[in-house]
Parts: C-alpha cells; sequence; structure tokens
C-alpha cells in the first residue's frame, strides 16, 4: 500500500526563557498508509500535540521532515497544505458568522471558488445533515451540531488526509456515535486518511487500522491494535477486590501456582481523610473498592486488590475462587479484564491514558 | 491570494458591522455626543447662528506693504465690519479700488462681515485700561500704550474669559505678504496669531477656522498675482514690466490688486459667509470628526487584538493549516481593521452630514465640498488610527495587558487632541493625531484646503506606527 504521510527523524526543541531547551518531539519515524485510519495515542505531555502541529504545519521542525503526498511540509508547505484538512478538539468557527458562511470562508482559505466552493459547501452540508440549518449562526447550535459543522470544515476541499483532534470530546452520547460513524464512512466509502487523536480506547479500537503510541517524544510502539496486544503476551488480569483483610504471600503463592498464571500481584491503599482534617475528631466517609461506603480516619481501613495476569483467565477463575474460599479469603468482587489498548498503553507507558 | 487577503479582510469588517453591540460602540455613541454638543451649541433651523457673538479681540500691528497695502485690514473689516470706525474702513482704500470693487462685486461688504457670530473689538490701550481698572485682568508692570503691555493684557483678557481669542496681526505681515518675485524676490515666513482660551474649544476652533480662512486666501491671491507679474517678466522683461508700470493704468491695476478693500471682496465672500452660515456644521465637525476618531482608535485596537482571540478559539490555527501564507492572513487581518475604521469613520460622516443638515433646515455637506481631500483626509486618519492600533497591539505582550493601557493612550490623545471640549496650545495637542485629523477636517469644513502638513503627519505616523507595530506583532505571531 502506498504511503501518503512520511515522517522521518522529526525533532522538535522549544526553548524555555531561561535559556534552555526543551526536547519535545526525539526523532519520531512514521508512516501512514493511504485509505487507513491511524490513530495516535499518548498521555498529554508525550509529545502527540507537538508531532500533529509539525505535520500539519503550525509548527517548523528542528530537524527531520515529513511529506504529504509526496510533498515536503518544509519545503513546498502551500502543496501539502492542499492536501490537508484538519478537524481541531476546539470548535474552530467564526460564532456570529452562519454555518454556510463559516464552510464560504473556510473554503475560499482552502483554495476553493466560484461554482465549485458552491457545491463542495452543498455537499458538506449534506454530508453533515445540516442542510436545514444552513442559514443559522453557529453561537444558536448544540455542541454536536458544531462539531459536524467543525468535521465539515475539513472535508470542504475533498483532503487526501484528514486530522482529527478528538472530535468527540464534551458530546452527547448519539453525537459520538454519528461522527465515529462519519470517519468509519470517510475511511470506507472516499477512501480518506484518517489520522486520529484520542483519549478513548475503545475509540481508536473501534476505528483504527493501525495504532502508534507515542511518549516522551518518541513513539514506543507501533502496529495493528491486534499486533499491540500480542506484543505485551495477550494476558488476561483477573482482579479481586478484598478489601481491609490481611493477605499472606502463602495465599498469593498459591494462586501462582495454577496452570496458565503468570503473575499475581497484591496492592493495599489506604483510605485516607481529606488534608487538614488529620486532627479531626469527625470520621469521613470514604468509598471501597467493594462498593462499600464507610467511616474512616487516616490509616484505618485499607482496601486491597490482587491482580492475576493469566493466558486465559476466565479458566482458571474457578480454581482461583476455590482457593480464596479454602483459605478463608472474602472475594467481595471479580473483574475479568481482556487485554485491550488500554492494557497495552498502562503496559507500556505505566499510565494510564487519561493521567 | 489577493482573493484569500479580501476574503479575510470581508470577514473581519462582515463581522464588526453585523455585531449590534459593537455597532452601537462604534457608530452610535459617537454620533450621540456629537449632535448632543451640536444641538447644544448649534441649535436648530436654518437661519440660526447660535454661536453668535463669540468676543474677540483684535491687536492689527500691520503697518502696510511697500506698495501700500495693509492685509491686516481684512481681517478687522471681516471681524469687525465696514461701519466700524476703525476696520475696514474705506478711507484706507485707493479710491480707484472703489469703483473696481462695486463693478466687481457689487456693494456688499457688510453684508460679509461677521457681526451675527462675532462681537468683535479692536484690543487697544484704552480698552487694555479699563479691564485693569476694573480689575478684571491683572498685567505686569509697563508701559500701557506699548506692544508687549497690549498683548499681556489682551492674552489675560483671553485667559480670564473676557473674549474667547485675540487675533494679533503682526506689524510686517502685509510686507512678507507682499511677494512678488521681481521686485520683492525674498520669502519670509509671516503668520496671524491666534490666541484662545482653551476652556471654549468649539469657539476658538470657529474663529481660528475663519482666520486661517482668510490668511489662506490672501496667500492664494498673492500667489496668483505674484505668478501674473513673474509670468509677464518673463515673457517681456523686465525693461517692459517697468515701463507698464509707469502707466496710469498698471499702477490703478496694480494698487487694486493689493488693496485690502478689494481683496477682501473678491478672495473673502465665501469664506466669511459660509463660516457664518455654517457655524453648526463646524461644531459637527469640530465634535464629530475628534469623536470619530478617539472612537475609531478603540476599533482598530480591538481589530487587532482580535487576533488573539482567533488563536484562542483556534480558528487562526485552522486558518495556518490552509494552503494560505501567513503574510496573507496577517495582512488580510489588517487590512480589514484598516476598511472597519474608514467605514466606522465614513458612516459617522454620512450621519453627522445628515444631522447637521437637519439641523440648519437644508442639505449641507458640513465636510467641506472639497471631497477629494475629504477622503485623502479620511484616509490619512484611518491609517494613523490603524497604525496604533497595530503598534500597541504589537508593544503588548499580553491582550490583557494592550487592554489596560491602550484605552488609557486613546484617552490621553483625545485630551491633547481637543476631543474632550477644551483645546490645549497646539504645541502640545501636535502630539495627538487626533488635533491632525480634526483640524483638517475642520479646515475642509470652513472652505480652506492647505491641509497637506495635516495629510503628511497622519500619513507619516500611521505609516511609522504601522510598520513597528506589525515588526513586534509579526514576532508573536510566528511563534503561533
Amino acid at each position: 500500500m502506498t504511503n501518503l504521510v512520511e515522517v522521518r527523524g522529526l525533532v522538535k526543541t522549544f526553548k524555555r526563557r531561561d535559556g534552555t531547551e526543551v526536547r519535545a518531539v526525539r526523532g519520531i519515524n512514521l508512516d501512514i498508509a493511504q485509505g487507513e485510519v491511524f490513530s495516535l495515542l499518548g498521555p498529554n505531555g508525550a509529545g502527540k500535540t507537538t508531532t500533529i502541529s509539525m505535520i500539519s504545519g503550525l509548527l517548523a521542525p528542528t530537524q527531520g521532515d515529513a511529506t504529504i503526498g509526496g510533498f515536503s511540509i518544509t519545503k513546498q508547505p502551500m502543496q501539502a497544505k492542499k492536501l490537508l484538512g484538519v478537524v481541531p478538539q476546539e470548535i474552530a468557527l467564526y460564532p456570529t458568522l452562519t454555518a454556510r458562511q463559516n464552510l464560504d470562508f473556510f473554503g475560499k482559505m482552502a483554495g476553493l471558488g466560484g461554482k465549485e466552493l458552491a457545491k463542495s459547501v452543498d455537499e458538506v452540508l449534506d454530508f453533515i445533515d445540516l442542510k436545514d440549518r444552513q442559514k443559522d449562526r453557529i453561537d444558536t447550535f448544540s455542541g454536536g451540531m458544531k462539531r459536524r459543522v467543525n468535521i465539515g470544515v475539513g472535508l470542504l476541499h475533498k483532503p487526501q488526509l484528514v486530522y482529527m483532534d478528538e472530535p468527540t470530546v464534551g458530546i452527547d452520547p448519539q453525537s459520538r456515535r454519528r461522527i465515529l460513524d462519519t470517519v468509519i464512512q470517510l475511511r470506507d466509502e472516499y477512501r480518506m486518511t484518517v489520522l486520529y487523536t484520542t483519549h478513548l480506547m475503545e475509540e481508536a479500537q473501534e476505528l483504527s487500522n493501525r495504532v502508534g503510541i507515542i511518549d516522551h517524544g518518541e513513539i514506543i510502539a507501533l502496529g495493528t491494535v491486534g499486533d499491540l496486544i500480542q506484543q505485551i503476551g495477550e494476558e488476561d488480569r483477573l482482579i479481586f477486590s478484598v478489601g481491609e483483610q490481611q493477605i499472606e504471600n502463602d495465599f498469593l503463592q498459591q494462586f501462582e501456582a495454577i496452570v496458565g498464571i503468570t503473575k499475581v500481584t497484591y496492592q493495599s491503599r489506604e483510605l485516607n481523610v481529606a488534608p487538614g482534617l488529620e486532627d479531626s475528631a469527625e470520621l469521613v466517609i470514604a468509598k471501597k473498592s467493594t462498593g462499600t461506603m464507610v467511616a474512616v480516619r487516616s490509616g484505618q481501613v485499607k482496601d486491597g486488590e490482587i491482580v492475576v495476569y493469566a493466558k486465559r483467565g476466565r479458566k482458571a477463575l474457578p480454581e482461583l475462587l476455590r482457593i480464596a474460599d479454602d483459605a478463608g479469603v472474602n472475594i467481595f468482587s471479580v473483574e475479568v479484564r481482556e487485554p485491550d489498548l488500554e492494557a497495552v498503553f498502562l503496559h507500556l507507558t505505566g499510565r494510564a491514558l487519561r493521567d | 491570494m489577493i482573493s484569500k487577503l479580501w476574503a479575510i479582510a470581508w470577514k473581519e469588517v462582515y463581522r464588526t458591522f453585523t455585531d449590534r453591540s459593537l455597532i452601537l460602540i462604534m457608530i452610535a455613541t459617537p454620533l450621540l455626543i456629537s449632535t448632543i454638543v451640536g444641538l447644544a451649541f448649534g441649535g436648530l433651523g436654518g437661519g440660526d447662528v447660535p454661536v453668535q457673538d463669540i468676543p474677540v479681540a483684535i491687536i492689527n500691528r500691520d503697518v502696510g506693504s511697500s506698495f501700500g497695502a495693509n492685509y491686516g485690514q481684512i481681517y478687522t473689516s471681516a471681524f469687525i465690519g465696514s461701519g466700524d470706525s476703525t476696520a475696514g474702513d474705506s478711507s484706507n482704500s485707493a479710491p480707484v479700488c472703489d469703483q473696481v470693487a462695486a463693478e466687481t462685486s457689487g456693494d456688499n461688504r457688510s453684508s460679509m462681515t461677521l457681526d451675527a457670530l462675532t462681537e468683535a473689538v479692536i484690543f487697544d490701550a484704552a480698552a487694555a485700561q479699563s479691564l485693569v481698572d476694573a480689575n478684571t485682568i491683572t498685567v505686569p508692570e509697563g508701559e500701557p500704550d506699548s506692544d508687549t503691555y497690549l498683548e499681556a493684557a489682551a492674552r489675560a483678557a483671553v485667559d480670564n474669559g473676557t473674549y474667547t481669542a485675540l487675533i494679533l496681526i503682526p506689524e510686517d505681515f502685509s510686507q512678507k505678504m507682499s511677494y512678488i518675485p521681481v521686485l520683492h524676490p525674498q520669502i519670509e515666513e509671516t503668520g496671524v496669531v491666534v490666541y484662545a482660551n482653551s476652556g471654549r474649544a468649539v469657539a476658538a476652533g470657529i474663529i481660528r477656522s475663519i482666520v486661517g480662512g482668510i490668511t489662506n486666501q490672501i496667500a492664494t491671491g498673492n500667489i496668483a498675482i505674484a505668478a501674473t507679474f513673474g509670468q509677464i517678466t518673463d515673457n517681456y522683461g523686465l525693461a517692459t514690466m517697468g515701463q507698464a508700470a509707469g502707466s496710469m493704468d498698471f499702477a490703478s491695476a496694480f494698487a487694486c490688486a493689493f488693496d485690502p478693500a478689494f481683496t477682501t471682496i473678491t478672495i473673502d465672500s465665501q469664506s466669511v459667509e459660509g463660516a457664518s452660515a455654517n457655524a453648526t456644521g463646524v461644531i459637527l465637525v469640530m465634535v464629530g470628526s475628534s469623536q470619530a476618531m478617539f472612537f475609531a482608535l478603540f476599533t482598530a485596537q480591538f481589530g487587532v487584538l482580535s487576533m488573539h482571540d482567533e488563536r484562542r478559539n483556534w480558528t487562526l490555527q485552522r486558518l495556518l493549516t490552509t494552503p494560505t501564507p501567513r503574510w496573507v492572513i496577517l495582512a488580510g487581518k489588517l487590512f480589514g481593521v484598516f476598511v472597519t475604521v474608514l467605514f466606522q469613520l465614513v458612516m459617522l460622516m454620512i450621519a453627522l452630514t445628515l444631522v447637521g443638515s437637519l439641523l440648519q433646515g437644508t442639505f449641507t455637506l458640513i465636510w467641506g465640498s472639497n471631497l477629494f481631500l475629504v477622503a485623502l483626509v479620511l484616509l490619512a486618519t484611518g491609517l494613523a488610527v490603524s497604525g496604533l492600533g497595530m503598534l500597541l497591539a504589537g508593544l503588548a505582550r499580553t491582550p490583557e495587558q494592550a487592554q489596560t493601557f491602550g484605552p488609557v493612550v486613546n484617552i490621553g490623545l483625545a485630551v491633547l487632541g481637543g476631543a474632550f471640549g477644551f483645546q490645549l496650545p497646539q504645541a502640545i495637542a501636535g502630539f495627538s493625531l487626533i488635533y491632525w485629523g480634526q483640524n483638517a477636517f475642520s479646515q475642509l469644513a470652513a472652505g480652506q484646503s492647505d491641509i497637506a502638513l495635516n495629510l503628511i503627519v497622519l500619513a507619516v505616523q500611521g505609516a511609522v506606527m504601522f510598520l513597528v507595530g506589525l515588526v513586534l506583532f509579526n514576532r508573536g505571531f510566528e511563534a503561533v
């Protein structure tokens, strides 16, 4: 498959006011094939926005280059930008202009004019299903409708590459579903290439042909969702909530002895009172992982969790429960987490995506 | 690229003029202020001249030129009238010229005086003494008949409000104004001093306009005469000129050319009558133009600063991801601000013209009939106002900073420029672009066209501020 986007050795260094330098992006190499949905995932501050800002021409790279459709973003930025449509996370529209006026204006900026512009605007209004509201000002629209116009602006000039930055943030589930369907439609019907960023793993998992995980300015994993799960060993996670019971090492070793189980960990955390209330005679209410609400003072209650990593966790579950029963350990709840992108991300970065 | 630049500029103008609250600030407020002032000072009805009996003191020290002309008398006859015992006395005219004057313009000199508009007096030692005796003014010790004593007394009388303005015509005024390349080739500067009470800006402005108009037209008349003489000398030689000078016909024509009575009739009729009848218009122009520029300063600043809003709302970043060069985006935005300012000024001028016409009961071009020059002043003013907006936006590190000190600068300029009803001396007022704009509009409204200096000051000031602001602002813009 032909690559639409090729990123080679992209580096971005920012200078702080004190003269020191921060290397936000440290030599990224990346290919995005024509017609695929590629999701770039990374925690805040990982370098995701800086990378995409360079690809979309907002920031000049310190080193390296990227091409869109063979056009260098540093040497032929105007040609490269003609192939790019951007859908920012923010509603980047003029609120006092109508939907049609916004589309007209950004269409002109994309290089359209005359009948071609009018035709494109009509098509986009149809596509985002807002033709009947085209003459209404944007500030009279609901959040979901604004998002749709925001997407529409990025599609006006039928770009080969559409960059969508968290397009489903802050909208209702119905509108969210509509936007996800739009992305699928762009890929499957219009054969557009989509560069997608999101905090929602299920979105990335549903939409993406391939995923790149970025952390500390570097791509640390790249491939299909299946590839990445394979990479971390395809393990299920069984999470047992044991509340404030004392868990002995012997008991954990019994778990580990079961065939197919690769690792067992036990974590216990104290339910603390809020800072500043340590000396208070009053008790505060805290929620335990068991779901129960308890009144505690600092350090009074421990909330324990046993995590079992297994190749086929569901199969080992009855045996694990029997051992716990025999040992007199009460299991308040069990959660089986099959390997997903969230697990991959956690495994690779040590952080949840929302951290 | 040009179509994109237009699209950005048009978007700016459209967004501004479809925002009701902005319209209220940009157009309605200055229009209301100007109309209220116009009504207060201008009154209703076309025949009335509600700003009337403006007390004016005149000291005419002009001793006349070597050709016998005394231009100082033009001022006294204009302000005091031919019936006055001192000023405009026909006995000062060459007899032959009375005949010429009557033939060319009719006996209408008395109708052209500013009797209705002003209450002018020749300020002499007796007038000074009566004010000193009445303890109305205090003058430093000195010989009551001396020039310095008289001038100090007149100035003190203006300062305490006895007079709105003092018109001081220097001794050598006529001599220096009588510029003839062959006979009197040196070019020397001279001028009539108008010392005005800063608390009566409107009335003082009217007097200043009238004096400026008369001076300008004396100079224009003399230049024409000088050019004629120059042409005769060039074509026929100095000897022929000398022969011609010896003839009776030439002598009478020459004398009349410099005769104050004659020149008053031929070159002063429009400005004097115009100033009288158009007093309401002059007030509207003075107040309206300064208010329009004051409010336009805010429009320009907020227009440039809206770039920060675009950055915050991500529309700027979205524009930067389109195949549009940065300079086009910035130029389009700034051009939009410039056009918005021009629209604002034009709309205010049209609205004030309508108000002025209503007040006078007939359609009146209160901004003057020289629409080309009005348009030039408009463009220069728009450039200066936009330039200041650009400079402030460039100097400010944050939009909040600009929003804090921008209004302070604007109000400061308005105070200096006389937009708040009191006029400071020109040496100070000249620091304000509002002064130069208002002065240019007022001069055009009074039928004068000597506004080259105003245009140069406004355009150069505007261009320099615009460029410096652009460089400073662009640094931040590049970092987007």
